[in-house]
């Protein structure tokens, strides 16, 4: 071909692109999803302390197994949560604590709750995730008591 | 006879790069210089969100006020990031790529553009040098907003543009990619292959009418046009089938409401019972946009579409009946839109500037100049207009420089009269101007630089031939 050596190499990069992703995927599929819940999580909770930073809202995020809710608090004199949104985690990963819930008030994190483990005394706590299949690999983010959270590349020891 | 034996191969490779570090040195130190800055900017800076930032941080999420672009840009380099586990922290990676890729992309196209609008080399080194002096353009490059990535689609769109008219086969398609990529991240622009075709078309009229242009660019314009309706077909139909309303984003009922919101109150009651319910509710709510369109959405249990559709409606009949009033916002919005300030990197300011002294200079430097010409009217109509005209009818001889000048005056004008008469906005206005700046600045120095040259080129004459 008399194609110019810079333009062969753009089209060898793209095929092996092509041809390389596909088949990375396959081989990566679980971590992909475990990675894409938790930045689909984290993403949201910035979006949600945003959000009630600018409307001075409150909002609730209720983790389950498999999904999670989010909650607005509708300042009626009962004082009521309604459920805005539910979205189910990524391809088959579930999170062990179930029930784990937080709230966010005027751009913080104020409160965790968590029914299984009670009101939550502890400087910090890590909400786990794992893809069903394989419960050794884990990944999560980490709320300290004073509000402050960062999502984790990794996390070790029991689901 | 002995032979001269050929050089070796590795010879001729280093022989070969090093002819090519050599024709492209000043681009090298250039790219080099701006990536010293960014690594100094970025190690000093913490990404943070805003209302609108996080409206765009995840794709599946978005709102119908909100186009795919930049939550595109940002899903691809999360995809990576969830592929190869690289960090966790998300907004860092996202503010990286903007800085590291589009930034030095961006420094590559005040350059090449430079060298296409004045042929030096030297001054398209220099130019590329101070758009990274210009902390309100770079400045944003570590803002989850959309104004870096809209510059650098503009650029590119600009570009392979031109190259179409060089008779690149790939341009077309390549132009059209990008146009269509720059109105889906910011939909002002959806009228902006347009104005790249008029003004083509204004600046060739003879060859226009003869159909000499039409047979030799017909094909490749046409492309390019069919992509730009193409992808705003599409992306219109999804919404028509998602959302009930057809077109590329409902967000022009909200910007234009913060027009109405100066005289909402003019509301004269009595042509439809339904829309003067509406109002009432309009009026209630002060003329918010919305506010208005969370008491429909509570109230009413209205779709998106709905209330986008009521409020367009309420609008236009706002305007239309104080129509006056209406064009009385236009300078106030047009003063906020050529206005000259740090508005939108405050909160990073201080801690910065005091970890890079030396840049911050001049990037103090630079703004103390340019918001001395923004925000005096004479030498700001000088930038923007007296330049830019004397400039254009100097290079009328120059082919592509006139072509490129006209098409980039289109791109800024364009801008300015849309960001004016749909919003009013405040800092928002400012906002918009920021991907036009480059250029305005860029058109600035060319005309100063070439007439300089061509002076200085006739003493020389005049002394030779004295």
């Amino acid at each position: 071909m008399g194609l110019p050596l810079g333009k062969k190499l753009w089209i060898a990069g793209l095929l092996f692109f092509l041809v390389a992703t596909p088949g990375l995927y396959f081989f990566r599929k679980e971590t992909y999803a475990l990675n894409k819940t938790v930045r689909l999580v984290s993403l949201r909770i910035f979006e949600y302390e945003e959000l009630s930073r600018h409307r001075v809202f409150r909002y609730k995020i209720e983790f389950q197994r498999d999904y999670y809710k989010v909650y607005l608090l509708i300042p009626s004199p009962e004082k009521r949560w309604k459920e805005i949104v539910m979205i189910r985690y990524e391809d088959a990963v579930e999170t062990s604590m179930s029930g784990f819930a937080l709230e966010i008030d005027r751009g913080n994190i104020v409160s965790y709750d968590w029914p299984a483990g009670g009101r939550i005394l502890r400087p910090s706590i890590v909400l786990r995730f794992f893809p069903a299949k394989n419960s050794s690999k884990q990944s999560g983010i980490l709320f300290y008591k004073n509000g402050t959270w960062r999502a984790l590349k990794r996390c070790y020891g029991a689901a | 006879m002995v032979q001269p034996k050929d050089p070796p191969r590795s010879f001729l490779a280093r022989s070969k790069i090093l002819t090519l570090l050599r024709r492209h040195l000043p681009l090298i130190i250039l790219l080099f210089a701006a990536l010293v800055i960014r690594i100094l900017i970025f190690q000093n800076v913490t990404p943070m969100v805003n209302t609108d930032s996080v409206t765009y941080l995840v794709l599946r999420d978005l709102e119908p006020v909100r186009t795919p672009g930049y939550p595109l840009f940002i899903e691809v380099i999360q995809f990576f990031n969830d592929f190869f586990s690289m960090t966790s922290r998300y907004l860092r990676l996202i503010i990286f790529l903007q800085i590291f890729l589009l930034g030095m992309l961006n420094t590559y196209l005040a350059y090449a553009l430079s060298k296409l609008l004045t042929r030096s080399e030297g001054f398209a080194f220099l130019m590329g040098l101070i758009f990274n002096f210009d902390y309100f353009v770079i400045g944003f490059e570590f803002l989850i907003l959309t104004e870096t990535l809209t510059l650098t689609l503009l650029g590119l769109t600009l570009l392979f543009y031109l190259k179409i008219f060089k008779g690149r086969t790939l341009a077309p398609y390549l132009a059209g990619l990008f146009s269509v990529w720059l109105l889906l991240t910011r939909p002002t622009f959806t009228g902006f292959f347009a104005v790249l075709l008029g003004a083509t078309v204004l600046i060739h009229p003879r060859q226009v009418v003869q159909g000499v242009y039409l047979k030799r660019y017909g094909k490749p314009l046409a492309i390019f046009l069919l992509i730009n309706l193409l992808g705003i077909g599409s992306w219109s139909l999804r919404n028509k089938v998602k959302y009930d309303f057809f077109g590329i984003s409902n967000i022009l009922p909200y910007q234009l409401g913060y027009h109405t919101q100066r005289f909402y109150w003019k509301y004269k009651k009595g042509s439809d019972p339904e829309l003067d319910k509406y109002a009432q509710i309009l009026i209630e709510e002060k003329g918010m946009p919305y506010n208005f369109g969370y008491r429909l959405s509570t109230e009413f249990h209205m779709s998106e579409a709905e209330i986008s559709r009521v409020l367009m409606k309420l609008n236009v009949k706002l305007i239309k009946e104080n129509f006056r009033d209406y064009l009385n916002q236009v300078p106030y919005a047009a003063i906020d839109y050529y206005d000259y300030s740090w508005f939108w990197t405050l909160p990073h300011n201080k801690t910065l500037f005091f970890q890079i002294k030396f840049l911050a200079r001049l990037f103090k430097f630079f703004f103390n100049i340019y918001a001395c010409v923004f925000k005096n009217v004479i030498s700001l109509l000088s930038l923007i207009l007296v330049v830019p005209v004397a400039f254009i009818i100097t290079s009328r001889q120059s082919k592509d420089v006139f072509h490129l000048l006209w098409l980039s005056e289109g791109a800024i004008h364009y801008n300015f009269l849309v960001s004016v008469l749909l919003t009013n906005a405040g800092m928002n206005n400012l906002r918009f101007r920021v991907p036009l700046e480059p250029f305005i600045l860029l058109i600035f120095y060319s005309a100063l630089f070439t007439w300089g040259r061509s002076i200085f080129r006739r003493i020389l004459k005049l002394r030779a031939a004295g």
